[in-house]
């Protein structure tokens, strides 16, 4: 039974010229999942807040949009400014008391609501003392609390590390086949939401391409189609070696896809070469705490960072990473320990720590910010509007504020980069960023790397730091547990690594981006 | 058996104004030296901590040496310090007017503990829902300004931007700052609008929610509580009280005086033997357990 059909529907925001949305027309099923996809810009979330009437954008629309339902609920992006008050349980309560229902009521569903989603036992806190990944959960249930019919959620798992996202990505999908709730979506973390969802749409320039089962969907792309960079790593690997036979999706498809496919014959790629610079940067033996009486957040760490290189820290949540950044970036203050920067104490620096030597990029970026428009925000830091980057050029007159998550982290990395450090801190940048955007970092940084600067990240993105690393670092409670090239690295872990590395384990030796596996299904033969 | 803390909203309410509010309307010494010391006492029995005594002991000295030296009004006249008089009313005055700050400031300490933002929302809200709505709102919103204001400085410093090595720097990079920070607030605002429209804000009356239930004993202890003022405005009423200048009068021993110092003692150690009965009855549930 359908539930919502759209029929014939365009949409131009008011003083644009150009429509956004070009006779769109589908029909949804009840308790269907339907993940839409499409590139930064093609229209998703202008589609989504057209089928939600409290949140119809403003402009001219033709068409029809008929849905046969009652509540419809909407979960938005950034986790923290969707929460209202300060409470949890009046958080799951806020749109009940909107609803003027009555006390009891209200006390029986956010009960209810609060034992489906285990949000028991932090009922009574703070909203801000929550994780970004408790808060979106939050978000979901004081949606469900108000029993919707149709839940859209847009792009929920941007601002979530990838654990959370998964976990986020799993209980939408419990929702919906305990429920039998139809679920509209969008993503970027495609390998995650492919599988997990039943139709796969296909926005391009503000029309549906395609819409279908996943498989379907997918057999009929092409290698080079801008939409190829956000689909998992299977996939890539089957549109990559030129499509046999049935689509791979998930990782034990990319296995049966590989092993029937292709010979191992020649299991193992020559290894990368090491960077042998000298060591500009020493840590030694760190001890750190917030609080006096708090347990150490670092705890005896120890590396150390050569000249032009890329060291990508990887880690749980909570290890102590991000902490790890702001004492090298002399923002917190170890209680023991030596950091020896370029031969020179840290200690030893003053304000000219930051000259010219090592700067630090934040994970929220948008503190990076302080003017109108990109274009003034980039010529106050001395830098030409002629020699802004190709991908800056189409962004330069919007508000740093109205850009994509990825799309601030390019702009906020542009301006640090014209203070020209010779030592470069990132944490998580490439949080938040589709996967073309992603492209674009990695080569920025590749080219980074050529003219000498050396990088710090600390990335919870695997696929990020297997492309693009020299030496990856695992971390885990306050110190380096393990270090290697990437190849090293991620093919001696079983887990904690890269999907490529996982369906190739056992058949291929070192293989861990999805290049390097395609290089070598190519090198052996095809088995028939 | 339920803490103080745990009191209905409304209940601790009413309890905290006829302490202060009595403490503040009459000047009966009998009834400073209640307020004093049950405040003081709970305090103690609440913090665990004797040190703040301290503190308090030297800020009613100097309270109670003020009076004298700075008020020269009453008849009896001790002696001329710098060529003006000080009394005996002024020093009685002052002694008890500072018995009767500590008392309150003790008791307004033991207020901000126990009045949690959401006591304060729910009883704002049996008033009008959207006024609760709105404080709930802001509790959110300043300490999520403090901490972005934070986060601007340090990116900015980390990145080398901000220098403020004299006053004018400083002075700008704050107003620069502040300057983004708006425009920040009233983005994240837009979110929340949105996020509360899909909710369904304004679409017409709304509940206040609350986990706060009034339970029997709560009743008891309100009961109780009017009871007690009762007395103590009769009391009043009947002439319990002190007059101090230009001459020091207090109504002698009546039965009226010796009820209302009696009910408003009872009053203000009250939350002592509340927590110590509480204490026990836990010892002998466990006991039978």
């Amino acid at each position: 039974m359908e539930i919502l059909t759209v029929e014939n529907l365009n949409f131009t925001y008011a003083g644009a010229e150009q429509e956004t949305l070009r006779n769109v027309s589908f029909s949804v099923n009840q308790g269907e999942m339907v993940l839409l996809c499409g590139a930064t810009g093609c229209g998703k979330t202008t589609l989504l807040r057209c089928l939600k009437p409290e949140l119809n954008p403003f402009g001219k629309r033709t068409g029809k949009i008929i849905f046969n339902g009652g509540q419809i609920g909407y979960v938005m992006q950034n986790p923290e400014q969707q929460i209202v008050t300060d409470k949890v349980f009046h958080e799951l309560a806020y749109g009940l008391e909107n609803l003027n229902i009555p006390q009891k009521e209200i006390a029986w569903r956010t009960a209810e609501i609060a034992s489906y989603f285990g949000i028991g036992s932090w009922f009574e806190t703070s909203t801000q003392e929550l994780s970004g990944g408790q808060k979106q959960l939050l978000n979901l249930a004081s949606v469900m609390a108000m029993q919707p019919e149709l839940l859209i959620l847009d792009e929920p798992t941007a601002q979530l590390d990838p654990i959370a996202a998964a976990e986020f990505l799993m209980t939408v999908r419990k929702i919906n086949r305990e429920l039998g709730l139809t679920i509209i979506f969008t993503e970027h973390r495609l390998e995650e939401a492919i599988p997990h969802s039943d139709k796969m749409m296909i926005m391009q320039n503000g029309k549906i391409s395609v819409f279908a089962e996943p498989e379907k969907a997918i057999s009929g792309m092409q290698e080079q189609e801008e939409l190829f960079f956000l689909m998992p790593s299977a996939v890539k690997i089957f549109l990559m070696t030129g499509k046999k036979g049935k689509c791979p999706l998930t990782v034990s498809e990319g296995r049966t896809y590989i092993s029937t496919n292709f010979e191992n014959e020649i299991n193992s790629l020559p290894e990368r070469e090491k960077i042998s610079g000298e060591t500009i940067l020493d840590v030694r033996n760190i001890y750190f705490r917030y609080d006096r009486k708090g347990a150490d957040i670092l705890n005896g760490l120890t590396f150390s960072v050569k000249q032009g290189e890329i060291f990508c820290i990887l880690g749980e949540n909570g290890s102590g990473k991000s902490t790890c950044l702001k004492v090298i970036a002399n923002l917190q203050r170890s209680y023991s320990g030596e950091i020896r920067i370029f031969g020179k104490a840290l200690k030893q620096y003053k304000n000219n720590l930051y000259q010219n030597c090592l700067a630090f990029l934040p994970q929220d970026v948008q503190t990076v910010f302080l003017q109108e428009t990109v274009k003034k925000e980039l010529e106050e830091v001395g830098i030409p509007e002629e020699n802004f980057p190709k991908a800056i050029q189409p962004l330069k007159n919007k508000h740093p504020y109205d850009l994509s998550g990825g799309e601030q982290q390019l702009v906020a990395l542009e301006k640090i980069l014209a203070r020209k450090p010779k030592l470069l801190l990132l944490d998580e940048p490439t949080k938040g960023m589709d996967a073309f955007t992603k492209k674009s970092i990695i080569e920025r940084l590749k080219l980074l790397k050529e003219t000498g600067v050396t990088v710090i990240a600390v990335t919870h993105d695997i696929e990020f730091s297997a492309e693009c690393a020299d030496r990856c670092g695992m971390f885990f409670r306050g110190r380096i547990m393990g270090e290697g090239t990437p190849e090293q690295f991620f093919s001696r872990n079983h887990f904690y690594t890269t999907a490529a590395s996982r369906m190739t384990r056992g058949y291929y030796r070192n293989a861990v981006t999805v290049e390097e596996v395609v290089t070598l299904c190519r090198k052996n033969q095809t088995k028939n | 058996m339920r803490n103080l803390e745990e009191w209905h909203p409304a209940v601790l309410f009413v309890y905290f104004a006829a302490v202060m509010g009595i403490a503040m309307l009459n000047m009966y010494p009998p009834l400073m030296i209640s307020c004093m010391i049950g405040g003081g006492i709970y305090f103690t029995v609440r913090s665990g901590k004797i040190k703040p005594h301290g503190k308090y002991f030297l800020l009613w000295v100097i309270l109670a040496v003020i009076n004298p030296l700075t008020v020269h009004h009453g008849k009896t006249v001790l002696f001329i310090l710098n060529d003006n008089p000080v009394t005996l009313e002024a020093v009685i005055y002052g002694i008890i007017s500072a018995v009767r700050i500590i008392g309150v400031l003790y008791w307004l300490k033991i207020l901000s503990d126990v009045m949690t933002s959401e006591k304060v929302i729910y009883l704002f809200g049996k008033i009008s829902p959207k006024v609760a709505l709105f404080v709930s709102m802001t509790l959110r919103f300043v300490p999520l300004f403090q901490r972005q204001w934070k986060k601007i400085y340090d990116t900015q410093k980390a990145m080398g931007y901000f220098q403020s090595d004299n006053a004018i720097d400083f002075f700008r990079e704050r107003m620069r700052i502040l300057d983004i920070l708006i425009t920040w607030g009233l983005e994240n605002g837009m979110i929340t609008a949105d996020s509360m429209e899909a909710r369904g804000a304004g679409t017409g009356k709304r509940t206040n929610f609350s986990l706060y239930q009034m339970h029997t004993e709560d009743k008891m202890i309100l009961l109780m509580i009017i009871f007690l003022t009762g007395i103590i405005f009769i009391a009043q009423w009947k002439g319990m009280g002190m007059n101090v200048y230009p001459e020091i009068i207090i109504q002698g021993e009546t039965f009226w005086n010796k009820a209302g110092g009696i009910a408003y003692a009872i009053l203000a150690i009250f939350p002592v033997i509340w927590e110590f009965e509480v204490k026990l009855k836990w010892k002998y549930l466990q006991s039978k357990i």
